[in-house]
């Protein structure tokens, strides 16, 4: 297939435009031919159209796959209809999974086509797509005169733009308390930016819904055949039945603060609330927390049980759930981040209701050998 | 105490709070889009609920406790006073409030003179909502408070002093306890009252003023008619940041600035190397730019420092040295003396410095999103001082003992309960107060409805 590019007013090539469907130019494109999901749902009905679900549904299976998305461009204008069908697909199959699985492989194709992108045109979609500003830094002959440090960065940003998406990842360089912090500008490197807005894309796949009716046939056969394929490729992990709370199995977090409550100190309101919310979702009974907050100095049971009975009856019964470690650590809750304890399995989770998950099973099962993490999960987080 | 001055004392403070509304309610600040702010008071009385559930007693046969009644009562109960049920809750609080007009949250506060009043931080389409979800959160204000809780104030081994929980054990002693733990039984349940003083408030002044300065107008380059500064009533600073670019910023986004404003999670191997200390001159923004002067004022004061590393002895014996290595153009991190520190050690007195240097902001209150916020204009009601908003420099001059009072007019007879730790002095305006044990005295209104706040005196 020949590629005739096109080159768009704002300044992105046909191909740019489809290589990133966030792209204003693309949506705006995508849009003009389907302003809304009934519109599309619509157009995607006719036979001439079947093309687009075919593609649509190809692009769902690789990113099920974790192989390459590939770009289609037939030329067609109708080849712009093909992300935002394949996002209706996985939306109607309604699987956080598979919604997991779409966004980092669409993030993915993003981060590699904008590996070899120019620095304009980087600019430009941070700007239009994201109302990020960035501003470049110069040739590097201009920054030679800049101290040795910030000689490398090619961009600046703004520090909100940044922390939309750097706390997302977690090793020490995207702390903002490592970067060079200016009047409201920090420096960043090509790759950096560019793995900043693919992290970006992925945020808004992962947050954006879409209100999905009845479909046609022709969609509903391509989102069967993604949901058998789904069920093939993740094995309904069902959670670990905990029948009875096994202490030993708590995180270094949650088990500093069950010592802690049990020996009478006054813990911090948050720490209580992390306590509490954790006990209650692993199935002890609102009494069996209440003893654990028994012997705290300001305990009053008649409060206490409203807040525990609170904690426990918010969304219908199924209980506030307990704050997660990025929250913890930013209260100061987390003794593993403060370097006073360690746990090899602290940084795969991201949660410590997914270590307790974990490390019941490991007790029930008699593993002590944890160097499994490594092959079979994914770091999450570094200390 | 006996339940009646309890009660006694907090009907008069209301009374004296109404007429301070009546008179001053066009002071109270009105938050910018008030009707996206919900509202939180704190009341001098207790609503209280006795819940009515069935359950079964020892032997199988049901049974019901609490009669489903409520009311209000300025007294606190252990048990339901319609029915005797021990499952009764009280609560002083109510939240989800929520304002249309600036004159009706005045009206309100005349109406209600509450002991405290909050509102959030973050705009929301329905803030009266009781769930978070539906209150629909619009943004959030970037909100600090510096109290001189989290400053480890020297003074407060002064002023404070310590109950301990246990029934049997009941010892009592000034300042706080190592570990917070009772010196007697070793319980790790008792209560702190803690105090106030120019110290410490001194200290709150110090990191409020560094963070105006070093980190929000300077690294952060906030325009500084965008930040909002006032005193908190109590023991420290508030300081909201206005600016619309933040309203969006989510809580791990926040937390991030909190962790660059405390100096947490600082990657010091980057930064101190055998050969990078040579860079380390000129502007380069950020924390480097502050590393050397952390480092420095860090080794100055390393005879308090209580940590037990393994560099913390040499480092005592040639802090001279050391200082004078670092104040070099460029630094080196070299002593003339053999087998001293190595970049490892260096690495992590630096991580130490620059914790120590941060600033001490209470972190919850800067992350939670949906956090309320004292009322600027308002009165507190554990010291009956004014919520007092403040520009940059008139922090440096300001002083709550002196600037903040709300009750100027007239005397009052209190009898003081010193107690088993007496109520460290005080000064109002220019006058000393204390210290006191069990007596009874006249003071000035202010000083008198301090220490009726306080909760250490009540009404003769």
């Amino acid at each position: 297939m020949k590629t005739k590019v096109i080159t768009a007013s704002a300044g992105l090539t046909r191909l740019q435009m489809l290589r990133y469907p966030f792209s204003v130019e693309a949506r705006e494109l995508s849009q003009r031919q389907a302003r809304d999901v009934e519109t599309l749902v619509s157009l995607l009905e006719t036979s001439r159209n079947e093309y687009v679900v075919e593609e649509a549904e190809n692009r769902v299976i690789a990113a099920l796959d974790q192989s390459e998305i590939l770009t289609v461009n037939n030329n067609d204008d109708r080849d712009f209809l093909i992300y935002p069908t394949s996002r209706l697909i996985v939306e109607k199959i309604g699987d956080s999974r598979l919604k997991e699985y779409q966004a980092e492989a669409e993030s993915k194709a993003v981060n590699g086509h904008l590996e070899n992108e120019k620095d304009d045109i980087v600019l430009h979609l941070c700007k239009s797509a994201f109302s990020w500003q960035v501003e470049s830094t110069g040739k590097p002959v201009q920054r030679a005169s800049l101290p040795l440090w910030l000689r490398t960065f090619d961009f600046r940003m703004r520090f909100e733009d940044f922390l939309e998406i750097a706390p997302e990842f977690h090793q020490s360089p995207w702390k903002l308390v490592n970067r060079y912090l200016d009047a409201g500008w920090l420096p960043v490197q090509g790759l950096e930016l560019k793995r900043l807005m693919s992290g970006k894309f992925k945020q808004l796949i992962l947050m954006s819904s879409l209100e999905v009716r009845t479909l046609p046939a022709r969609i509903t056969e391509a989102v069967q055949r993604v949901e058998s394929e789904l069920r093939g490729k993740i094995k309904t992990t069902q959670p670990v039945k905990i029948t009875e709370s096994i202490v030993t199995a708590f995180p270094p977090c949650i088990r500093q603060m069950h010592e802690d409550s049990i020996r009478g100190k006054n813990l911090p309101h948050e720490a209580r609330f992390a306590l509490a919310a954790f006990l209650l979702k692993i199935g002890m009974s609102q009494q069996e927390v209440l003893g654990v907050f028994k012997s705290s100095p300001d305990f009053v049971s008649s409060l206490a049980e409203y807040q525990v009975r609170h904690i426990s009856s918010k969304s219908g019964g199924e209980g506030y759930t307990p704050p997660g470690c990025r929250k913890l650590q930013g209260n100061g809750l987390c003794p593993v981040y403060q370097g006073l304890e360690y746990d090899p399995l602290c940084e795969y989770v991201k949660h410590p209701l997914g270590f307790y998950k974990t490390r019941a099973w490991e007790i029930m099962k008699g593993i002590e050998n944890h160097s499994w993490y490594a092959s079979k999960r994914k770091k999450q987080q570094s200390f | 105490m006996a339940l009646h001055t309890q009660e006694t004392r907090s009907k008069f403070l209301q009374l004296i709070f109404q007429d301070y509304y009546r008179v001053n309610a066009n002071q109270v600040d009105i938050p910018e889009r008030l009707h996206m702010r919900e509202f939180g008071m704190e009341s001098w009385d207790y609503v209280w609920r006795c819940p009515e559930r069935r359950t079964r007693d020892a032997s199988g046969a049901e049974k019901s406790i609490g009669c489903g009644q409520s009311g209000r009562s300025f007294k606190k109960f252990k048990v339901c006073p319609n029915c005797g049920s021990p499952e009764v809750q009280m609560t002083s609080w109510t939240r989800h409030l929520g304002y249309r007009s600036p004159d009706a949250l005045r009206n309100d506060l005349v109406v209600s003179a509450p002991h405290s009043v909050y509102h959030s931080a973050a705009f929301y389409n329905i803030p009266v909502s009781r769930s978070m979800d539906e209150k629909d959160w619009q943004g959030a204000e970037l909100v600090f408070d510096i109290d001189a809780d989290h400053l480890d104030c020297p003074c407060s081994q002064d002023h404070d002093a310590w109950r301990c929980n246990n029934p049997e054990c009941n010892e009592m002693g000034k300042g706080v306890p190592a570990e917070e733990k009772c010196t007697k039984c070793g319980s790790e349940s008792i209560t702190i009252r803690r105090w106030l003083c120019d110290r410490c408030l001194g200290d709150a002044k110090r990191y409020t003023l560094k963070l105006y300065d070093e980190f929000l107008t300077s690294d952060f380059g906030f325009d500084p008619r965008n930040i909002q500064l006032n005193y908190s009533g109590h023991r420290g600073y508030h300081v909201r940041v206005r600016d619309p670019r933040i309203f969006k910023l989510d809580a791990d986004g926040r937390i991030e600035i909190v962790q660059y404003i405390n100096g947490l999670g600082f990657s010091s191997e980057r930064f101190i190397t055998e050969t990078s200390m040579a860079l380390l001159t000129g502007n380069i923004p950020g924390w480097p730019r502050k590393l050397m002067v952390a480092m420095i004022e860090f080794i100055r004061n390393i005879d308090s420092y209580d940590g037990k590393e393994r560099w913390v002895e040499p480092l005592r014996k040639y802090k001279t040295a050391a200082i004078e290595g670092l104040l070099r153009v460029p630094p080196t991190l070299r002593i003339p003396v053999k087998g001293f520190l190595g970049v490892k050690s260096w690495q992590e007195i630096a991580t130490q410095a620059v914790a120590l240097y941060g600033g001490k902001i209470d972190i919850p209150v800067t992350h939670d999103i949906h956090r309320v916020i004292r009322l600027i204009g308002s009165l507190h009601g554990k010291t009956g001082f004014n919520v007092v908003p403040l520009s940059r420099d008139a922090v440096e001059s300001f002083n709550p003992f002196r600037d903040a009072l709300a009750f100027t007019a007239g005397s009052l007879k209190v009898r003081v309960m010193g107690g088993g730790v007496e109520i460290p002095k005080f000064r109002i305006g220019d006058t000393e107060y204390g210290p006191y044990g069990d007596d009874q005295v006249e003071l000035p209104m202010a000083a008198a409805v301090f220490i009726l706040c306080k909760g250490v005196a009540t009404i003769e």
